[in-house]
Protein backbone atom coordinates (compact mmCIF):
# COMPACT_ATOMS: atom_id res chain seq x y z
CA UNK A 1 0.00 0.00 0.00
CA UNK A 2 1.83 3.22 -0.73
CA UNK A 3 1.66 6.18 1.65
CA UNK A 4 1.09 9.32 0.81
CA UNK A 5 1.90 12.76 1.12
CA UNK A 6 -0.12 15.30 1.18
CA UNK A 7 0.73 18.79 0.49
CA UNK A 8 1.22 21.22 3.82
CA UNK A 9 1.55 25.05 3.93
CA UNK A 10 4.72 24.47 5.65
CA UNK A 11 8.00 23.16 3.35
CA UNK A 12 8.66 19.01 4.48
CA UNK A 13 11.78 17.61 4.51
CA UNK A 14 12.07 13.71 3.60
CA UNK A 15 14.00 11.85 6.42
CA UNK A 16 16.34 9.28 4.60
CA UNK A 17 16.14 7.46 7.75
CA UNK A 18 12.55 6.96 6.93
CA UNK A 19 11.65 3.07 6.43
CA UNK A 20 9.33 3.83 4.16
CA UNK A 21 11.50 5.30 1.77
CA UNK A 22 13.22 3.13 -0.69
CA UNK A 23 11.12 0.25 0.20
CA UNK A 24 7.51 1.59 -0.71
CA UNK A 25 6.25 3.58 -2.87
CA UNK A 26 5.28 7.13 -1.94
CA UNK A 27 2.49 8.82 -3.30
CA UNK A 28 2.84 13.24 -3.74
CA UNK A 29 -0.53 14.81 -4.07
CA UNK A 30 -1.49 18.54 -5.04
CA UNK A 31 -5.18 19.26 -4.21
CA UNK A 32 -6.08 15.59 -4.05
CA UNK A 33 -4.30 14.71 -6.75
CA UNK A 34 -1.25 13.06 -7.52
CA UNK A 35 1.27 14.53 -8.95
CA UNK A 36 4.25 12.40 -8.63
CA UNK A 37 5.77 9.27 -7.05
CA UNK A 38 8.92 8.75 -5.07
CA UNK A 39 9.55 4.64 -6.20
CA UNK A 40 12.77 1.98 -4.64
CA UNK A 41 16.01 2.81 -6.60
CA UNK A 42 15.75 -0.68 -8.03
CA UNK A 43 12.54 0.01 -9.36
CA UNK A 44 13.34 3.35 -10.80
CA UNK A 45 16.33 1.39 -12.62
CA UNK A 46 13.92 -1.15 -14.12
CA UNK A 47 11.51 1.62 -15.15
CA UNK A 48 14.75 3.33 -17.11
CA UNK A 49 15.42 0.11 -18.93
CA UNK A 50 12.54 -0.49 -19.89
CA UNK A 51 11.94 2.67 -21.65
CA UNK A 52 15.44 2.21 -23.19
CA UNK A 53 14.28 -1.28 -24.34
CA UNK A 54 11.31 0.88 -26.53
CA UNK A 55 13.65 3.45 -27.72
CA UNK A 56 15.96 0.96 -29.26
CA UNK A 57 13.27 -0.97 -30.97
CA UNK A 58 14.87 -1.94 -34.19
CA UNK A 59 12.84 -1.14 -37.24
CA UNK A 60 12.10 -4.60 -39.13
CA UNK A 61 10.92 -2.91 -42.52
CA UNK A 62 11.39 -0.05 -44.51
CA UNK A 63 7.48 0.69 -43.95
CA UNK A 64 7.67 4.11 -41.97
CA UNK A 65 3.92 4.57 -41.07
CA UNK A 66 4.23 0.74 -40.09
CA UNK A 67 7.17 1.34 -37.98
CA UNK A 68 5.76 4.17 -36.08
CA UNK A 69 2.47 2.09 -35.50
CA UNK A 70 4.37 -0.70 -34.01
CA UNK A 71 6.41 1.68 -31.78
CA UNK A 72 3.28 3.17 -30.53
CA UNK A 73 2.00 -0.74 -29.63
CA UNK A 74 4.96 -0.66 -27.58
CA UNK A 75 4.48 2.47 -25.72
CA UNK A 76 1.10 1.39 -25.06
CA UNK A 77 1.71 -2.11 -23.88
CA UNK A 78 1.61 -2.15 -20.40
CA UNK A 79 -1.50 0.28 -20.57
CA UNK A 80 -3.17 -2.40 -22.73
CA UNK A 81 -1.89 -5.71 -20.82
CA UNK A 82 -4.08 -3.96 -18.06
CA UNK A 83 -6.61 -3.46 -19.79
CA UNK A 84 -6.92 -5.87 -22.90
CA UNK A 85 -4.60 -9.17 -21.84
CA UNK A 86 -4.71 -11.79 -24.19
CA UNK A 87 -6.59 -9.51 -26.71
CA UNK A 88 -5.70 -8.62 -30.31
CA UNK A 89 -5.47 -4.86 -30.43
CA UNK A 90 -5.04 -2.67 -33.73
CA UNK A 91 -2.77 0.43 -33.66
CA UNK A 92 -4.14 2.86 -36.52
CA UNK A 93 -2.57 7.06 -36.22
CA UNK A 94 -0.34 5.60 -33.32
CA UNK A 95 -3.78 5.08 -31.30
CA UNK A 96 -5.97 2.25 -30.28
CA UNK A 97 -8.67 1.69 -33.42
CA UNK A 98 -9.74 -1.64 -32.50
CA UNK A 99 -9.77 -4.72 -30.09
CA UNK A 100 -11.22 -7.94 -30.61
CA UNK A 101 -10.67 -11.49 -29.38
CA UNK A 102 -8.67 -12.54 -32.66
CA UNK A 103 -6.51 -11.34 -35.82
CA UNK A 104 -9.40 -12.26 -38.24
CA UNK A 105 -12.26 -10.00 -37.00
CA UNK A 106 -10.11 -6.88 -35.87
CA UNK A 107 -8.00 -6.72 -39.57
CA UNK A 108 -11.40 -7.03 -41.45
CA UNK A 109 -12.99 -3.91 -39.25
CA UNK A 110 -10.10 -2.29 -40.01
CA UNK A 111 -9.48 -2.70 -43.43
CA UNK A 112 -13.30 -1.95 -43.64
CA UNK A 113 -12.70 1.39 -41.67
CA UNK A 114 -9.15 2.35 -42.65
CA UNK A 115 -8.96 0.65 -46.17
CA UNK A 116 -5.05 -0.38 -47.67
CA UNK A 117 -2.72 1.29 -45.26
CA UNK A 118 -0.09 0.03 -42.91
CA UNK A 119 -1.63 -1.06 -39.70
CA UNK A 120 -0.28 -3.07 -36.58
CA UNK A 121 -2.67 -5.51 -35.15
CA UNK A 122 -1.23 -7.76 -32.49
CA UNK A 123 -2.31 -9.45 -29.32
CA UNK A 124 -1.58 -7.91 -26.24
CA UNK A 125 1.06 -10.54 -24.80
CA UNK A 126 3.75 -9.70 -21.89
CA UNK A 127 6.03 -12.31 -23.69
CA UNK A 128 5.27 -12.52 -27.73
CA UNK A 129 4.20 -15.44 -29.02
CA UNK A 130 7.14 -17.54 -31.01
CA UNK A 131 5.66 -19.21 -34.51
CA UNK A 132 6.93 -22.21 -35.65
CA UNK A 133 7.43 -22.25 -40.03
CA UNK A 134 9.89 -25.37 -40.04
CA UNK A 135 9.49 -26.10 -43.81
CA UNK A 136 12.88 -24.35 -44.98
CA UNK A 137 10.88 -21.11 -46.43
CA UNK A 138 13.11 -17.56 -46.35
CA UNK A 139 11.67 -15.62 -44.72
CA UNK A 140 11.25 -11.89 -46.07
CA UNK A 141 12.02 -9.29 -43.34
CA UNK B 1 -12.62 -32.03 -54.29
CA UNK B 2 -10.07 -34.06 -54.64
CA UNK B 3 -6.37 -33.22 -55.72
CA UNK B 4 -3.52 -35.26 -57.05
CA UNK B 5 -0.38 -34.70 -54.87
CA UNK B 6 2.44 -32.76 -56.76
CA UNK B 7 4.75 -34.99 -57.87
CA UNK B 8 7.68 -32.40 -58.60
CA UNK B 9 8.83 -32.10 -55.44
CA UNK B 10 10.42 -35.58 -53.62
CA UNK B 11 8.57 -37.18 -52.05
CA UNK B 12 5.20 -35.89 -53.91
CA UNK B 13 3.49 -33.50 -51.13
CA UNK B 14 -0.54 -32.06 -50.97
CA UNK B 15 -0.90 -29.16 -52.93
CA UNK B 16 -3.67 -27.04 -53.57
CA UNK B 17 -4.85 -24.01 -55.81
CA UNK B 18 -5.24 -21.44 -53.64
CA UNK B 19 -7.01 -17.88 -54.80
CA UNK B 20 -5.53 -14.94 -52.96
CA UNK B 21 -7.50 -11.46 -53.27
CA UNK B 22 -6.86 -8.52 -52.22
CA UNK B 23 -8.87 -7.33 -48.47
CA UNK B 24 -9.60 -4.48 -49.71
CA UNK B 25 -10.76 -5.08 -53.47
CA UNK B 26 -11.94 -8.68 -53.98
CA UNK B 27 -11.71 -8.70 -57.29
CA UNK B 28 -8.07 -8.61 -57.78
CA UNK B 29 -7.18 -12.13 -57.52
CA UNK B 30 -4.04 -14.52 -58.33
CA UNK B 31 -3.92 -18.52 -58.08
CA UNK B 32 -0.94 -19.94 -56.45
CA UNK B 33 0.27 -23.61 -55.84
CA UNK B 34 0.24 -24.15 -51.98
CA UNK B 35 1.38 -26.86 -50.21
CA UNK B 36 -0.89 -28.17 -47.07
CA UNK B 37 1.65 -27.95 -44.46
CA UNK B 38 0.54 -29.54 -40.68
CA UNK B 39 4.09 -28.17 -39.50
CA UNK B 40 3.26 -24.60 -40.11
CA UNK B 41 1.37 -22.87 -37.30
CA UNK B 42 0.74 -19.92 -39.99
CA UNK B 43 0.30 -19.91 -43.64
CA UNK B 44 3.04 -18.00 -45.76
CA UNK B 45 2.68 -16.45 -49.70
CA UNK B 46 5.56 -15.69 -51.92
CA UNK B 47 6.67 -12.38 -52.03
CA UNK B 48 5.54 -12.03 -55.80
CA UNK B 49 1.80 -12.49 -55.02
CA UNK B 50 2.32 -10.18 -51.92
CA UNK B 51 3.45 -7.85 -54.37
CA UNK B 52 1.80 -7.96 -57.17
CA UNK B 53 -1.72 -7.33 -55.25
CA UNK B 54 0.38 -4.56 -52.92
CA UNK B 55 -1.14 -6.62 -49.57
CA UNK B 56 -1.06 -4.21 -47.12
CA UNK B 57 1.25 -4.44 -43.94
CA UNK B 58 -0.37 -5.55 -40.81
CA UNK B 59 1.88 -6.38 -38.07
CA UNK B 60 4.48 -8.21 -36.67
CA UNK B 61 5.69 -11.78 -35.29
CA UNK B 62 8.22 -13.50 -34.30
CA UNK B 63 8.90 -16.97 -36.28
CA UNK B 64 11.21 -20.01 -35.34
CA UNK B 65 12.29 -21.26 -38.56
CA UNK B 66 13.62 -25.03 -39.78
CA UNK B 67 17.31 -23.72 -37.92
CA UNK B 68 15.21 -22.83 -34.82
CA UNK B 69 16.29 -19.25 -34.63
CA UNK B 70 13.27 -16.71 -34.19
CA UNK B 71 13.52 -13.82 -36.50
CA UNK B 72 10.46 -11.07 -36.62
CA UNK B 73 9.09 -10.53 -39.80
CA UNK B 74 6.18 -7.83 -40.76
CA UNK B 75 2.96 -9.99 -41.63
CA UNK B 76 0.45 -8.92 -44.86
CA UNK B 77 -3.38 -9.73 -43.97
CA UNK B 78 -5.30 -10.93 -47.30
CA UNK B 79 -8.44 -13.16 -48.36
CA UNK B 80 -7.54 -16.47 -49.33
CA UNK B 81 -10.05 -18.74 -51.09
CA UNK B 82 -9.68 -22.37 -51.65
CA UNK B 83 -12.43 -24.38 -53.30
CA UNK B 84 -15.64 -23.46 -51.63
CA UNK B 85 -14.31 -21.92 -48.71
CA UNK B 86 -13.51 -18.32 -47.97
CA UNK B 87 -10.86 -17.26 -44.99
CA UNK B 88 -11.01 -13.28 -44.91
CA UNK B 89 -8.59 -11.66 -42.56
CA UNK B 90 -5.84 -14.48 -43.20
CA UNK B 91 -2.73 -13.66 -41.60
CA UNK B 92 0.20 -14.15 -44.42
CA UNK B 93 4.02 -14.49 -43.66
CA UNK B 94 5.93 -13.65 -47.19
CA UNK B 95 8.50 -15.40 -48.23
CA UNK B 96 11.10 -16.05 -51.37
CA UNK B 97 9.46 -18.99 -51.72
CA UNK B 98 7.79 -19.67 -55.28
CA UNK B 99 4.58 -21.58 -53.68
CA UNK B 100 2.28 -20.79 -50.50
CA UNK B 101 2.65 -22.72 -47.12
CA UNK B 102 -0.72 -23.32 -45.77
CA UNK B 103 -0.10 -23.95 -41.64
CA UNK B 104 -2.53 -24.98 -39.36
CA UNK B 105 -4.10 -21.51 -38.93
CA UNK B 106 -6.25 -22.14 -42.23
CA UNK B 107 -6.12 -25.86 -42.52
CA UNK B 108 -7.45 -26.91 -38.78
CA UNK B 109 -10.97 -25.66 -40.18
CA UNK B 110 -10.46 -27.91 -42.70
CA UNK B 111 -11.30 -31.51 -43.42
CA UNK B 112 -8.98 -33.25 -45.37
CA UNK B 113 -7.85 -36.55 -45.84
CA UNK B 114 -4.30 -37.52 -46.97
CA UNK B 115 -4.84 -40.83 -48.98
CA UNK B 116 -0.60 -41.68 -49.26
CA UNK B 117 -0.69 -44.81 -50.98
CA UNK B 118 -2.70 -43.38 -53.92
CA UNK B 119 -1.10 -39.51 -53.65
CA UNK B 120 -4.35 -38.11 -53.58
CA UNK B 121 -5.59 -35.21 -51.12
CA UNK B 122 -9.54 -34.88 -50.70
CA UNK B 123 -10.97 -31.55 -48.98
CA UNK B 124 -14.44 -32.70 -47.51
CA UNK B 125 -17.11 -30.57 -47.18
Amino acid sequence: MPHLIREVQTPYTINPNDQAIGRETIILQHDGQPIAAVVPYAEYQELLAQRKDVAKLEPISNDPQFERERAAFQRLLPELLKEHRGKWVAIVDEKVADVGPDFSSVIQRVRARFGKRSVCVQEVLETPRVYSLPSPHIVRR
Amino acid sequence: MKYLYNQSVSPPAPFVKLIVADPTDSTRQITVDAQIDSAADISTLPNSIVEQLELPVSGSLEIAGYDGNPSIVTLRDAVLILDKFKFSGARIVPTNADYALLGRDVINFLRLVLDGPALTLEILD
